[in-house]
């Protein structure tokens, strides 16, 4: 429909003025004032001596601009919708608290059959930072983010490695049975933690599958804590240059990034060296271990054999009268910030404490809430150039995070 | 003089008009006066858990071993805001971080962390456990309970938490308050098992569950009878006889003569046979009875996590259980006590909730094949 096909079918709601413009140059329509100073009586005038053709006449013009201007909204309007439904369950935060101030709430992909997580317990940065990789573990995926929120995808789904008898074994290769943790490689491969299958997976960032390891069925080194004895139930893993580290129920085991046993160092107890439930565990440029031994309210540091080297916190007495902000209570996921620290997730504490790589206890960020910024039992971090992504658990949600002085 | 009083009377009545809310607030029936307790200490208010100030059943545990949350209050304690947060809590239950009891329990009993894993027959098998005491499985309302009239009939019964039915502080108390005598663990379940012989446990199980009206102390059949009512109405129950003669050990008598012969844990390590208890049911490693039971078979002896205990005279004659079979990993010789894979009563895969199905069951104390007893 032309523009000139337009005027006859104005509607008796436009001003009537504007209808009869042409046989009534001497009362110039109230539409027209005040634009640009435009003189109405010398382009009626004039209209005689114009050729036929397109004539862009004022009241055209603002026809014109309110045509390009409605595809402008209505592409804003698409736009926005497309980017909502990216992904509605993220969202920009801007709240202070306990020294974190939050900048992003993930709260799941936002679509799909489980559009919110359900108790994450594990998160890693792309090697870039321009990615967050969540370990969604009752719903037993892996959910891919970009660092603004986008939804980009995820893989995974529930696959039993080892039945109990009688049970059918449903796994094929990229289920996953209770992932609690991940981690990447140099080339961005995801490593994860399959608690429940004993073992560990390998994905590509998109997504494939590329292998897994130990075999679940099968005793690894001096044995394990896998069902049976056979594999391993792995509670945290982190990868540092060509080596896999994994925690189970009491201690430590390295692989190759192929999959194939190094060694493993660490027994079950309370003694220097020994764990009890080592959630946390992160692996610094020299060799050194670090271990978030869990139930036993400390870090320990390893040298790159297994010799303990360092404690961090100490066993907390049954009747516990310390303050939080003096101690770890449940010391769990653990990274490292700059080269220069270690910052850990301690859910049961609330918070995020700083301790250095010598194994000194340093300041404590978080407070507990549902609020962006808050925290409700966090269970794993990590960092990357200023940002921290931390896994809220009980609050169904990741975090993008900077510290800041309380 | 009449303008004083008239401003008297004004300043008092703005002075009762602002102190009106604290009639609204109830005061703590504490004696302990919060000015001698630490700011915002939870038992000024809420009271010492039981064993401090006023013991009721069972003492606080073993101070060295109870880890966690659970029990420990103390004057000045800050345990309490593991679990319970006065604001932006999940929940308005309690205050707890979710909107259930079990989904709160479960926040360290996934099989990370804390010991008494639950869901791990789910994780498994891809469903939930057809027997067991499960929790989580119901929508609410009045829960059914075998045996849960004195004439033997089920009691339809509606537990605590209504729209939860049955749930975890049915049976526990994660205060661990008002709980059962501590016993000696009829498993090792805990990484402190693999390096003491003496360490007790209580599991935090309540003296008296929710659908019990009698208390009882310590953990064994009488702790089943309590809501189980029906199964001691008097009938002989192959082997645990009746309330009576479970809970008054026979001296002399048939029952004394027959069940002295079972395997009872008299160690925390019960890899550990027994001499004294002849040959009957050999080692039965991993099928014993709990201390306190007066050396009498009890419920838990066949009812209980279903595992291979191993004692086949007929197919395996001479071959005893190993510990992988009741601890199910060992590092350089020490057990692990890995808790992920075993959490009776739970969750069992048996039928009737029975340690092993069919004849296995039998032939853990009727060893016919080599050569024991028959009876």
């Amino acid at each position: 429909m032309s523009l000139d096909e337009q005027e006859p079918e104005q509607t008796p709601s436009e001003p009537i003025e504007a209808a009869e413009q042409p046989a009534a140059p001497a009362a110039a329509p109230e539409i027209f004032e005040g634009i640009d100073d435009v003189d109405v009586s010398d382009n009626v005038a004039e209209e005689d001596e114009v050729p036929a053709g397109v004539y862009l006449t004022p009241r055209r013009l603002l026809v014109i601009i309110a045509i390009v201007l409605g595809v402008v909204l209505i592409a804003l309007i698409i736009f926005l919708l497309l980017s909502m439904r990216d992904n509605p369950s993220a969202r920009v935060a801007d709240n202070s608290a306990g020294g974190i101030k939050a900048e992003l709430v993930i709260e799941g992909p936002g679509r799909g059959a489980n559009p919110t997580f359900n108790r994450p317990m594990g998160v890693a940065w792309s090697v870039r930072g321009d990615y967050v990789y969540v370990a969604d573990s009752e719903n037993n995926r892996i959910c891919i983010f970009a660092r603004d929120g986008r939804f980009i995808r995820e893989f995974g789904g529930f696959g039993i490695a080892k039945p109990t008898a009688g049970a059918k074994a449903t796994w094929k290769p990229g289920l996953l049975n209770y992932p609690v943790d991940v981690a990447v490689d140099r080339d961005d491969n995801l490593y994860v933690a399959d608690f429940y299958n004993d073992s560990i997976s390998v994905f590509s960032r998109n997504g494939s599958f590329l292998r897994r390891f130990p075999d679940p069925t099968k005793p690894v080194g001096k044995g394990s804590s896998g069902a049976d004895g056979k594999g391993v139930a792995v509670t945290a893993v982190d990868v540092e240059g060509d080596y896999v580290y994994a925690t189970d129920g009491y201690q430590i085991v390295v692989f190759t990034l192929e999959g194939k046993y190094v060694r493993q160092f660490g027994k079950p107890g309370t003694a220097r060296g020994a764990l009890d439930r080592p959630n946390g565990v992160v692996a610094l440029k020299d060799g050194t271990v670090v271990v978030s031994d869990s139930n036993n309210n400390r870090v320990q540091a390893f040298s790159p054999a297994g010799n303990p080297l360092w404690t961090a916190g100490s066993r907390i007495p049954v009747e516990r009268k310390v303050a939080p902000s003096a101690s770890l209570i449940l010391p769990r996921g653990i990274t490292v910030v700059n080269d220069e620290s270690l910052l850990v997730a301690d859910p049961l504490a609330q918070q995020l404490t700083e301790i250095s790589l010598e194994g000194e206890l340093g300041a404590h960020y978080g407070t507990r809430g549902t609020e962006p910024a808050e925290m409700n039992f966090p269970n794993d971090c990590d960092w990357v150039r200023s940002r921290i992504v931390i896994a809220d658990r009980e609050n169904n949600r990741v975090q993008i995070v900077r510290l800041v002085k309380k | 003089m009449g303008r004083s009083l008239r401003l008297i009377l004004i300043t008092a009545a703005f002075v009762f008009v602002g102190a009106m809310p604290a009639f609204a607030y109830q005061e703590s029936s504490s004696t302990v006066d919060p000015a001698d307790t630490p700011a915002y200490s939870c038992p000024s208010c809420h009271g010492l858990e039981s064993g401090f100030s006023s013991p009721t059943v069972g003492p606080v545990v073993d101070g060295g071993t109870r880890k966690g949350p659970h029990g420990g209050y103390g004057i000045g304690t800050n345990k309490c805001e593991t679990c319970h947060t006065l604001h932006g809590a999940a929940s308005a239950r309690a205050l707890l971080p979710d909107i259930t009891i079990e989904g709160t329990c479960n926040t360290c009993h996934d099989g990370t962390g804390g010991g008494g894993v639950y869901g791990v027959i789910k994780r498994r098998t891809g469903e939930d456990p057809a027997g067991g005491h499960m929790v989580g499985g119901h929508t609410g309302g009045k829960v059914s309970i075998p045996g849960g009239n004195a004439d033997g009939s089920d009691l339809d019964y509606q537990f605590s938490v209504v729209d939860e039915g049955m749930t975890c502080t049915d049976c526990h108390s994660p205060h661990d308050s008002n709980t059962v005598a501590p016993f000696l663990g009829d498993r090792a379940r805990s990484s402190d098992d693999t390096t003491s012989a003496t360490i007790k446990t209580d599991r935090l199980l309540l003296a008296r569950p929710t659908s019990s009206d009698t208390t009882v102390t310590i953990y064994g059949s009488d702790w089943c009878l309590s809501c189980h009512k029906g199964q001691a109405r008097g009938t002989m129950t192959h082997p645990v006889a009746s309330l009576e003669e479970t809970t008054v050990p026979s001296t002399g008598t048939q029952f004394k003569a027959d069940y002295d012969h079972v395997a009872r844990l008299s160690a925390y390590d019960t890899a550990t046979v027994d001499p004294d208890k002849g040959a009957l049911g050999q080692s039965n490693l991993g099928y014993v009875v709990p201390e306190g039971s007066g050396g009498l078979p009890i419920c838990q002896q066949c009812h209980e996590d279903a595992r291979d205990i191993a004692n086949d005279p007929v197919n395996n004659p001479g071959v005893i259980s190993s510990t992988t079979e009741s601890f199910t990993a060992a590092v350089d010789g020490a057990g692990s006590g890995n808790p992920r894979f075993q959490n009776f009563p739970h969750e069992t895969l048996n039928v009737n909730m029975l340690v092993e199905p069919r004849d296995s069951l039998c032939l853990n104390c009727h060893a016919t094949a080599l050569g024991d007893a028959v009876h």
